[in-house]
């Protein structure tokens, strides 16, 4: 599942190991998810969604070109 | 490296240093020096697992050992699942083929002995390959 995590974390001048920490994950868990080796469960992707203020929607799609 | 593959690569070691160990009182229990060795061994087999139980609670974070006490996450959890449906799969195929090799053995007219021996040396090996399997399909789950 393709996501935009990695472009809104910069926009937040995050880095992986933060963005891990706020979302009680392992740094390697944000890291597979941003180059779409892992997708997460409902709850991390609504944890990730509330901290880079955004939503789900936004923040995944299925494949498509996110824009 | 993660905790968890930390703790993983740690225990993959100490296995392995333990399936010595265990190897060196198969090999030993058929010899006259079983008597001094027995104990030497026993003695050495102990240590390391309490050596690798202080380690691992004193700088690897280790809190409690009950359950999955190795995963952090939900990445983690699903890939020990992964790992564990496996070699599950993998260990009913060997007991299957065990009880193939125990019904071949009992038509060879071997001693007790020899049945024991064999038997010890094939339940090692199966040992030994369960562990090199953990790791590995660790490594290959943690890359995907």
């Amino acid at each position: 599942m393709k996501n935009t995590i990695a472009t809104r974390r910069k926009q937040r001048k995050l880095s992986q190991a933060e963005l891990a920490q706020l979302t009680a994950v392992t740094r390697q868990t944000i890291n597979a998810i941003e180059n779409n080796k892992y997708d997460p469960s409902l709850s991390l992707a609504f944890k990730l969604a509330a901290i880079l203020e955004t939503t789900v929607d936004a923040l995944f799609s299925n494949g498509e070109d996110v824009k | 490296m993660s905790r968890a593959k930390r703790i993983l690569r740690f225990t993959f070691w100490v296995n392995n240093l333990v399936f010595l160990l265990l190897a060196a009182l198969i090999i030993v229990s058929f010899s006259h020096l079983f008597y001094i060795w027995a104990p030497i061994l026993s003695v050495m087999l102990v240590v390391t697992c309490v050596a690798m139980l202080w380690y691992m609670q004193h700088h690897l974070g280790v809190k409690s050992f009950k359950g999955l006490y190795w995963v952090d996450d939900e990445r983690d959890r699903l890939i020990t699942l992964k790992v564990h449906s496996t070699v599950m799969i993998s260990a009913t195929y060997f007991l299957c083929g065990l009880l193939g090799i125990i019904c071949l053995l009992l038509n060879w007219h071997l001693s007790t002995q020899e049945l024991g021996q064999t038997l010890l040396a094939i339940i090692w090996l199966a040992l030994v390959a369960s562990n090199l399997q953990y790791y590995w399909l660790w490594l290959k789950y943690d890359q995907a």
